[in-house]
């Protein structure tokens, strides 16, 4: 099922990459998948998740190879281990939660890549991005909602 | 328990992993992969995208085929650049011969160009052979000058003639002497198997970097070509005992010389 959620984040990422643009910036198919299955997967799959969609990152973006994957695997550490005191099935604690997490990310990753080619590319889309995210993230919460129904009644701590 | 144990093996070994890549910086191995993913699929959005994917046989193919076409092109190159660098030899060969050519209008003699095809290599300063003989017109006795430093100057002459080659002596050779004149002076040259001849028995005056010329009271060379330059001078209170020293050619220069169409006027007065 995992494999299935990484092929449909694949897919959606390549459609909205190049197909939905506002102010020509796009979703970020990628971190909505891996905030979402964070919270939905048990800790083991939503971690090795992240990683695999960090290395699928490094490999679409032009950042230095191995800072999406650091990135989003720090992320599953941290959300895994403090999501039992975290609730997102409201829509408020939701929306706050994942524009921390959006925003943290992509501080994180200006950071790195800072560190890494001493180039500070900063951009001020990165800042509205999370915004966008924000309303696509609803609408895949309803859609994985819908498709792991089941499942969320086993995972969901 | 042991899901937090494997959870946390997990992380270590992702944010080892992760890690890894950022100070293994794999970057120029990816952006090849990167290239070539992206000229498989060309991924951007369009309506005909899903039609690319039908093409990535061809791209694949028209990839490999490219890369034979670059190996054959380089070998391709390599071979035209040593035709060209053999070209660039012919080139200067040929701008050579045109000079000499050229020059040959103002020697005023008739006769033959050769080349060199032996020499001695115990003294090389003694005989030479030259490729034309009896059948290309080389008569016994014949002047040989070679082109050298932009002049012609004075090497020998034909000492034997064959069919197909001949021997030339050089003016060099220590059983050869002949009469020379510089500009105040006339006397005797002979060889020492070396690339300077003794100016013997001199008659006049003799200063270093006086040209000497073959004489017109020798009846061995036509006269006024050009053997060398006074080098050095040995005075003497007795002026008959005063010698001077020729520089003339270096025999490493000479490969293509000119039998000038001359006889001279006996051909027995002058032994060897």
């Amino acid at each position: 099922m995992i494999f299935i959620f990484f092929i449909s984040m694949l897919f959606f990422h390549w459609f909205f990459s190049y197909g939905v643009n506002i102010l020509s910036i796009g979703p970020d198919i990628i971190f909505i998948y891996v905030f979402w299955a964070n919270y939905y997967f048990s800790p083991c799959l939503s971690l090795t998740f992240s990683f695999f969609c960090g290395i699928y990152a490094d490999f679409y973006y032009t950042l230095p190879f191995g800072t999406h994957a650091l990135a989003f695997s720090l992320m599953s550490f941290i959300i895994n281990s403090v999501r039992k005191n975290i609730e997102i099935d409201s829509f408020l604690p939701r929306i706050v939660n994942f524009t921390i997490s959006n925003y943290s990310i992509v501080f994180f990753l200006i950071f790195l890549n800072f560190i890494m080619t001493q180039s500070f590319g900063f951009d001020f889309r990165l800042m509205v991005q999370p915004i966008l995210n924000i309303i696509f993230f609803e609408l895949f919460n309803k859609l994985f909602l819908f498709v792991f129904k089941r499942r969320i009644d086993y995972v969901r701590i | 328990m042991e899901r937090d144990k494997f959870f946390k093996f997990l992380f270590y070994l992702y944010l080892f992993l992760s890690l890894s890549f950022l100070i293994l910086k794999i970057d120029p191995l990816i952006n090849n992969v990167r290239i070539f993913v992206s000229y498989l699929f060309d991924p951007s959005f369009s309506v005909g995208t899903i039609n690319k994917f039908k093409d990535i046989n061809y791209k694949i193919r028209s990839l490999l085929e490219t890369e034979m076409n670059n190996i054959k092109l380089q070998e391709e190159n390599r071979t035209l650049k040593a035709r060209l660098m053999d070209f660039e030899r012919l080139e200067k060969e040929n701008l050579e011969l045109k000079e000499i050519l050229d020059v040959k209008k103002r020697v005023g003699y008739q006769g033959k160009f050769s080349k060199v095809i032996s020499t001695n290599p115990r003294k090389p300063y003694s005989f030479i052979y030259i490729d034309k003989g009896k059948n290309d017109g080389i008569e016994l006795y014949n002047p040989v000058v070679s082109y050298l430093n932009k002049e012609w100057v004075l090497i020998g002459r034909i000492t034997e003639v064959y069919d197909d080659y001949s021997k030339v002596i050089l003016i060099t050779n220590s059983n050869f002497s002949f009469i020379a004149d510089s500009g105040k002076s006339r006397g005797l040259l002979t060889g020492d198997f070396s690339n300077s001849l003794n100016y013997r028995y001199i008659d006049g005056e003799v200063k270093l970097g006086d040209e000497v010329f073959t004489s017109k009271a020798s009846m061995t060379f036509p006269p006024f070509i050009k053997i060398g330059k006074i080098a050095d001078v040995a005075f003497n209170p007795d002026p008959s005992l005063i010698y001077a020293k020729v520089s003339v050619f270096n025999i490493k220069d000479v490969d293509l010389v000119y039998v000038i169409n001359f006889k001279p006027y006996k051909d027995t007065e002058q032994e060897i």
